[in-house]
């Protein structure tokens, strides 16, 4: 009997997770790239951060 | 869907799912037959049969779910009125334009305020409001418009990125459908042009930008640069830079009572930061600016050579794209791949920022 691969997961779950990918394929590359849904800063203080 | 060449890669939008494609030219023939042939036995039939039949149908797969209607609507958009008790008010001047930001609490007007509160005024004359909160529940924001946002407390940098957004609507006076995209950058013009400065957080592009703008550059925008459709021009946004712990040393000749300004603790990575004030602009009626170059800032901790060379165009989209909100309307999509097609993509590496600041010189003088 097979043994079941559990690392394997599908080709959606791996587009899932990657979210932008780059795929090397055994003809050349291409890439996915997916822009953000909503207005986005980078993480900045505020709230109650304390003043040092 | 929208296509162009750009170096020797080939970009195509999808509207359905406002994603991009890059793909080169040995993956583009899979892409040019899928799209000739929608049905999967025709598109297998059509590609060479050297190729394995996995190959053809992961292609054909992809293309597939590319070419699907996904949801990309705001999913912190509040469908129904939400009431916000504000009653204290911060007044801030931008150029022509005055604001009021009401809010409820300390916490919500922090959040957003540091990066804008160097445009404070004490008139209370303005020309739009926007309403922040924070209760139990998160953050919310309401704009101009009465249109309302919710956010919970992991999602802080999609309420500040939204208020952000909101006052470059109000600065200069434009609502959302008219821009193009938000990008992941920071810019600095000459007066007459503008350069694009992207590169993942850490890489120096903040640090360059606030030394840039002491050697003579004007600052355009920090974190966040606005791309109008319209004319593709890079629109200012006068934002105080956010420097990390780690470069204050090499900022801090520059700034008077550097040593006063206050430093707020961000998180474990990025230590705390200070927030340092764009200088004004050489010319205060023109706030818009061309860009044709964009650079790819890679700074060193060790000393190395200055270089300056052709950016790997898959690198820079992918910075430039999947960390930037970009409008979904294939009109913009389409403004924006013919942008790109006349960009000069370069990548800097550098340790010492004076010569830094010459790679820049020689690539838009300062006049």
């Amino acid at each position: 009997m097979r043994k079941k691969n559990k690392n394997k997961i599908t080709r959606k779950e791996a587009l899932k997770t990657m979210g932008k990918y780059a795929a090397m394929t055994a003809v050349g590359t291409f890439m996915i790239l997916n822009p953000n849904r909503t207005h986005a800063n980078s993480a900045v203080g505020g709230g109650d951060n304390p003043i040092s | 869907m929208s296509e162009t060449y750009i170096d020797d890669y080939i970009l195509v939008y999808f509207n359905n799912s406002n994603s991009y494609l890059i793909l080169d030219t040995k993956t583009y023939p899979f892409y040019k037959t899928f799209k000739l042939n929608k049905k999967k036995h025709e598109y297998i039939d059509a590609l060479d049969k050297s190729y394995p039949i996995n190959l053809k149908t992961s292609f054909f797969n992809t293309f597939t779910d590319l070419s699907k209607k996904t949801n990309t609507s705001d999913p912190f958009l509040v469908n129904n009125d939400i009431e916000i008790i504000s009653n204290n008010s911060k007044f801030i001047q931008v150029f022509d334009q005055a604001l009021q930001i009401r809010y409820d609490s300390i916490k919500a007007l922090n959040t957003v305020y540091e990066k804008f509160s160097h445009l404070e005024t004490i008139s209370k004359h303005c020309d739009d409001t926007i309403i922040v909160s924070y209760d139990n529940f998160g953050y919310s924001l309401k704009n101009k418009n009465n249109t309302a946002w919710h956010w919970d407390d992991k999602n802080i940098h999609l309420f500040q990125g939204k208020f952000t957004f909101e006052l470059l609507n109000c600065i200069h006076n434009k609502k959302e459908p008219e821009w193009l995209g938000t990008f992941h950058a920071s810019t600095v013009g000459n007066g007459k042009e503008a350069i694009m400065l992207v590169g993942n957080s850490g890489s120096g592009k903040s640090t360059l930008s606030s030394l840039l703008m002491f050697s003579g550059y004007d600052l355009i925008a920090d974190d966040v640069t606005p791309m109008l459709g319209e004319n593709n021009h890079i629109y200012v946004l006068p934002a105080a830079i956010s420097v990390k712990e780690k470069s204050f040393e090499a900022i801090k000749p520059f700034v008077k009572d550097f040593d006063k300004l206050p430093a707020l603790y961000v998180n474990e990575t990025k230590g705390h930061q200070k927030f340092i004030p764009p200088k004004p602009l050489k010319n205060l009626n023109q706030l818009d600016y061309p860009c044709r170059n964009v650079v790819l800032v890679r700074y060193s901790h060790k000393p190395i050579k200055t270089t300056l060379k052709k950016g790997d165009i898959k690198i820079i989209l992918e910075e430039l794209i999947s960390e930037s909100w970009l409008s979904h309307s294939e009109l913009h999509a389409k403004s924006f791949i013919k942008w790109l097609s006349k960009i000069s993509f370069h990548e800097l590496r550098y340790h010492h920022s004076n010569e830094a600041i010459s790679v820049f010189n020689n690539l838009i003088p300062l006049v």
